[in-house]
């Protein structure tokens, strides 16, 4: 009665390798992909800013963590599973293979929540069971009834079992179909650990969706096949069964070992009693060496055959096989790390472009920026002028200072009285400033607003928080909060100062001119002091001071231009038609460099306040290409690929 | 004759129903939710307008479940021939099969015929339905056009019942399961698992899966072979088979038709509406955010705007004081200190116009008055009306920033909540300014006015009749004494004792002493007035800070969010219309059908 499936083996074994070379090549392997499993964790956590789906879950990530990573290193076990739609009797099936109920049957679908786990006796001395299946929470078998309770948590119920053979591991699992999803995630992560799968199939269920796309998987990854068919009428459906493989085969690409069909008989089935009859595929090309249906029907072989068979596996080729298979599909472009790379790739790009739309520099050029203070420039550039002029014009213009300082006060005190309040150019500036801020963010906004319809999933979720109203609130908040915080005139006495310093020692003859033009103006100080007092009466005394100094550099840089070309040389006289234009250059220059300071600023403050977080996890984003554990898992790559290719080529 | 009636008047409040959401979803919205909900609910009105068309024909019936449930067999068993092809390769119904009576009209019913084989037979049980034997929806792994899932899907439209035909095998199939939840909004449910022969009876177990959404009358455990062998033997099929007939028979009769497809009708307006009321209820919190916003926005520049009113009136002393000098005149009349305090006024007026031609300030032009301040600003300036207000806000209102900001953090609100943009757009920082002046022109003529009121209660206050006479009196006693003086010298002394006339020595003094005199009263009154007048203006400012303005600064956007309301009200209604109409109608049936949530 055994004599036939004894000698089946042999029909499509190849001649065996030599076993050590695998050996040796698998323990290559095995150090390669230990490598590429740190690598890719450390990649994972540089890309935790790409908002990329998470490693587990991608089934060549799950196929490395399940049975790459765990079955590469021992001589793990060979690992069957019986699989299948709800409602079919994998767990009869599964309890014909143990001889016992190991996982309870039940008449009601998706029975089956959690996988059960036969060993072989003293597995546990030698393996390490919950190593092999990781995403598993491992629970010693009481009763066959534990595999129907509704735990949340993914459970495996395990015992050791003497009729298990040496190094087979064999489980029931739960179904692929039903409406409970977490069965289909349990029945995955067993797929993935398995060698072998026993396919139970039935006519009503074979050509399911969900059923092939579960064995399509499967096929994918190069696993043996033992296919089941239950509930099967014989002897009517004899003429059906090899259409139901054809069909089954053709649309999964999974080519069975071993073919058995299980009358439809359910005292039968749940006595233990049922009786496997094996059949033999391809049927097509030994269509005359096809066993007479009768005769092997009437020899129906018993639940024992399907242990026995599984024990005669070929274990080492198989293993072989499935751990191939694993690695092609892992190393495979279409279908695996490459397809993470890639993504990867795409996505860091996608960072990269979307933080060049943010924050162009033109955005804030754009705004016109308020003119800075003219009257606290000018005030310091006085103050810093007396600290750097002769002894003898200081005296003069000092006293005259005085003079003409307490003339100013009187007159503003009587201003004020009238009920004149005084304009503070320093918070008149602030104020014309913050109306900048505000219409830079406005602008701002708008774009944002527009990129937003642009419609890319990456930006919008993030843009939408970034726009909504509170967000708005916030951002105006802390920007009011910081501008605040800014001390005007002390950035305009820094930056008068490097300035007037950068003058003196890069513009030598201008600055000559000026301490010259200052000697000079001494002298006219008296009228220049009245035109003060006059003009401080009439209101505008900032503006007239400003003026006043235009004038003072206009008229007497050119009454003096003479006397400077004689003091300051050579070089002088070659500038000396332009030095008018340089000192008006000049203060150009310091109106230019004060407005870049304040775009500087507001743009730093922008990217702090505004887009913060996004625009650093955008940036980074972009570098996950460049960094070490991305090169790294790219050259793992390789090395894996050149390593199949030659051990293949062995 | 009762029962026709109430056939009749379910048949107006449904089309009523259908009148008013068909009005409701073509009014457009400025709300991207409430469009969706509009659009779903327009789309579903046209899908049901040949619905409604074809409402007395016989019923649609057409079998549903996983392949190899055996929806061939029963169908075949049904009518006790084997007209649809029923085998054990899966799947074995590709080209549907419709069964009708030959004296069906099939053309009005629209079915895509090409794709299907007609079969017609002369039986009692197609007079009253078509039944069709549909495909599978679970072989196909993607909807191809080709693919048995999408021959379902454009078969299930037309279908008024469903034969949901399952198996021990299959009952809890994810797909199966999946494609009924999709297809059963608009049909009537009627629950049957075959095999009877084969496998054991899941029904307890199943029924409890089916009650999550579904009402569940019957489920029937049939035997479509032997039902088949007993048609084709000339008896009538038994037992549960015989059962599910006797059902069919019963339900689905002509005189069922019209309720049913009424029934099946309001299923899907229900379920679209609910779905067009779930989209906009989602966004609701925004909104409500949105009009948090408006109204904190609104609050805030009714405070900024009374602040800097306060600021000016208090610094505007001089103004006050006319005012109230000018009402307090007019309330004593005639009296010597009221003539003193007239006198006064005459004069600080002729300086406060110079003031007010100086006077710039919005503020104290609601001090000088209504009537007043107009008069002076339609001589002042031929300046536009536009202008006029912008030059306002300048020095009262809102400056540009702060309404910038507004408008940042309104337009972030409503984008959060899904106001169409140009809702947004539109409103340009010019119509903003706008909005802003006659916010502003309404908060400033309930200034004026509250100002007014504040002045003659002040006077009011300072006329009190204790008040006046101490002040005339006191005020009385120089002139009094200086009459009295000049009188006695002319009348007595220089009559009667010949005394010489007072001088110039006496007059000029005295001149001077009476004005001395009236300027330390006016004074001292003024003085009087000036207590307790910042408490006054700090209370106004409070007051007017607290007032209600009619509109924001945003009006179009405030306008939008009560449609918005409105509109999420509309759709409330409705459900509880088709709920009242379910209700009212209900009659006990033995079919099953989708479960309304409520």
């Amino acid at each position: 009665m055994t004599d036939g499936i004894s000698e089946l083996p042999t029909q499509s074994e190849p001649a065996p390798s030599t076993p050590d070379g695998r050996a040796l090549a698998l323990q290559d392997l095995s150090e390669l992909v230990q490598r590429l499993g740190r690598s890719l964790a450390q990649l994972e956590s540089a890309a935790t800013t790409l908002k990329i789906p998470p490693l587990s879950g991608r089934e060549w990530f799950d196929l490395l963590q399940r049975k790459l990573l765990p079955q590469l290193k021992t001589d793990s076990s060979l690992i069957v599973a019986v699989v299948g739609g709800t409602n079919i009797g994998k767990s009869v099936v599964f309890n014909h293979i143990a001889g016992f109920r190991a996982s309870a049957s039940s008449p009601l679908a998706s029975g089956t929540k959690h996988p059960v786990c036969l060993v072989p006796q003293r597995f546990a001395e030698t393996h390490d069971l919950s190593a092999m299946f990781p995403s598993f929470e491992l629970r010693p078998w009481v009763n066959g009834d534990e595999a129907l309770l509704d735990i949340s948590s993914h459970c495996l119920f395990w015992r050791t079992h003497e009729q298990v053979p040496h190094n087979l591991v064999i489980l029931d699992t739960p179904d692929v179909d039903s409406d409970a999803p977490v069965n289909w995630q349990r029945a995955d992560a067993v797929r993935q650990s398995a060698d072998v799968l026993v396919a139970v199939l039935t006519q009503q269920k074979y050509n399911d969706a969900a059923v092939k796309q579960f064995f399509r998987k499967a096929a994918g990854e190069d696993k043996a096949a033992i296919v089941v068919f239950n509930q099967v009428e014989l002897p009517d459906d004899e003429e059906y069964w090899p259409i139901w493989l054809k069909t089954f085969c053709t649309e999964t690409g999974l080519n069975p070992e071993y073919v058995y069909l299980a009358p439809n008989n359910r005292k039968a089935a749940e006595a233990i009693a049922l009786k496997f009859e094996e059949r033999i595929w391809p049927t097509e090309p030994a269509a005359e060496n096809v066993p007479d249906p009768k005769t092997s029907a009437a020899t129906g072989q018993s639940a024992v055959s399907l242990s026995r068979t599984l024990s005669q596996l070929r274990f080492a080729e198989i293993k072989l096989r499935t751990l191939r298979g694993s690695l092609r599909f892992v190393v495979n472009g279409d279908s695996g790390i490459e397809t993470y790379l890639e993504e990867i790739r795409t996505r860091s790009r996608q960072f990269q472009d979307a933080a060049g739309i943010f924050l162009r520099k033109s955005t804030v050029q754009q705004a016109d920026w308020p003119a800075p203070p003219n009257g606290l420039l000018v005030e310091e550039m006085w103050s810093w002028w007396r600290e750097h002029r002769e002894a003898w014009t200081a005296g003069i213009h000092g006293f005259y200072a005085r003079i003409g300082g307490a003339v100013r006060t009187g007159i503003q005190a009587i201003r004020t009285q009238l009920g004149h309040v005084p304009v503070d150019p320093i918070e008149q500036y602030r104020q014309q400033e913050w109306e900048a801020i505000v219409r830079v963010l406005q602008q701002l906004y708008e774009q944002l607003q527009v990129i937003t319809t642009l419609d890319n999933p990456l930006l919008s979720d993030r843009l939408n928080r970034l726009l909504s109203g509170t967000s708005c609130e916030a951002v105006l908040a802390r920007l009011r909060q910081a501008h605040d915080r800014e001390d005007i005139p002390s950035l305009v006495r820094d930056l008068v100062q490097t300035e007037m310093e950068w003058l003196r020692q890069e513009r030598q003859p201008l600055f000559e001119v000026l301490r010259k033009v200052d000697g000079a103006t001494a002298v006219f100080r008296p009228v220049l002091t009245v035109g003060f007092a006059l003009s401080g009466g009439i209101g505008a005394e900032h503006f007239l001071m400003d003026a006043a100094t235009q004038t003072l550099t206009h008229l007497a840089v050119d009454a003096s231009a003479m006397a400077a070309t004689t003091v300051a040389g050579e070089v002088a006289v070659d500038a000396s038609a332009g030095i008018v234009g340089q000192a008006k250059a000049s203060l150009l220059r310091l109106h230019e460099k004060f407005k870049q300071r304040r775009e500087t600023w507001l743009l730093n403050q922008l990217r702090q306040q505004l887009l913060g977080e996004l625009l650093t996890d955008l940036e980074g984003g972009a570098t996950v290409v460049k960094s070490d554990s991305f090169r790294e898992v790219t050259d793992l790559l390789q090395k894996l690929k050149r390593r199949m290719i030659e051990s293949e080529e062995v | 004759m009762t029962t026709e009636l109430a056939q009749l008047e379910l048949l107006t409040h449904i089309d009523e129903l259908v009148a008013q959401l068909s009005a409701w979803s073509q009014a457009p919205s400025a709300w991207e939710t409430v469009q969706h909900g509009k659009s779903l609910v327009h789309r579903l009105l046209q899908r049901m307008e040949p619905l409604r068309a074809r409402v007395e024909a016989p019923l649609v019936v057409a079998t549903f479940g996983g392949t190899g449930v055996g929806k061939s067999s029963l169908v075949n068993a049904l009518v006790g021939e084997d007209v649809s092809a029923a085998g054990r390769q899966r799947p074995t119904t590709i080209h549907p099969i419709v069964l009708a009576h030959p004296q069906t009209n099939l053309a009005e019913y629209g079915l895509p015929l090409d794709e299907l084989r007609v079969v017609t037979r002369d039986i009692p049980l197609l007079r009253d339905i078509v039944l069709i034997d549909c495909p599978d929806p679970d072989t196909s792994e993607a909807e191809t056009a080709e693919s048995n899932l999408a021959r379902l899907h454009r078969l299930l439209p037309y279908c008024d019942v469903l034969l949901y035909i399952t198996t021990q095998q299959k009952y809890r199939s994810a797909r199966v399961t999946d494609e009924l939840l999709q297809a059963a909004g608009g049909c009537r449910l009627v629950f049957v698992q075959t095999h009877a022969d084969l496998d054991e009876d899941i029904r307890d177990d199943w029924r409890k899966q089916l009650v999550v959404k579904y009402s569940v009358a019957e489920l029937f455990f049939v035997d479509s072979k032997r039902a088949m062998q007993e048609q084709q033997s000339g008896i009538r099929p038994t037992g549960e088979f015989g059962r599910l007939i006797d059902l069919l028979f019963r339900e689905l009769s002509a005189a069922q038709r019209v309720r049913i497809r009424r029934a099946n009708l309001l299923g899907l307006v229900h379920e679209v509406v609910e779905r067009a009321r779930d989209s906009v209820a989602g966004n609701s919190a925004a909104v409500t955010q949105l009009e948090q916003a408006l109204s904190q926005q609104r609050h805030r520049a009714l405070e900024r705007m009374s602040t800097r009113l306060q600021d000016e009136l208090l610094v505007s002393r001089g103004l006050w004081e006319q005012r109230l000098l000018g009402q307090i005149t007019l309330l004593w009349g005639y009296s010597p200190f009221a003539s003193v305090l007239r006198i006064w006024h005459s004069q600080t007026s002729l300086l406060a116009s110079f003031t007010l031609m100086r006077a710039k300030s919005t503020a104290q032009m609601a001090l000088v008055g209504l009537v007043q301040g107009s008069r002076w600003l339609t001589s002042r300036s031929q300046a536009s009306e536009a202008d006029r207000r912008l030059e306002g806000m300048a020095t009262l209102g809102l400056n540009d920033a702060e309404l910038r900001e507004a408008q940042l953090v309104i337009a972030g609100h409503a984008h959060a909540a899904h106001l169409a943009r140009p809702m947004v757009v539109d409103q340009t920082f010019d119509h903003i300014r706008q909005a802003a002046a006659s916010v502003q022109d309404e908060f400033l003529a309930d200034a004026a006015q509250r100002i007014d009121e504040l002045i003659l209660e002040t006077a009011r206050l300072h006329s009190h009749w204790f008040t006046r006479c101490r002040y005339e009196l006191a005020f009385a006693i120089l002139p009094l004494f200086l009459l009295y003086r000049t009188g006695r010298n002319f009348f007595y002394d220089s009559f009667w004792l010949g005394k010489p006339h007072l001088d110039t020595n006496f007059y000029i003094p005295a001149a001077l002493f009476l004005v001395l005199w009236a300027a330390m009263f006016v004074m001292s009154f003024t003085a009087r007035l000036r207590s307790g007048l910042t408490r006054r203006v700090q209370k106004l400012a409070r007051e007017l800070a607290s007032v209600k303005v009619g509109a924001g600064l945003f009006p179009t956007i405030e306008q939008q969010c009560h449609e918005f309301q409105r509109e999420s009200d509309d759709l409330d209604r409705f459900l509880s219309k088709i709920d009242s109409i379910r209700d009212q109608y209900a009659g006990a049936s033995d079919l099953g059908a989708m479960k309304m949530a409520k």
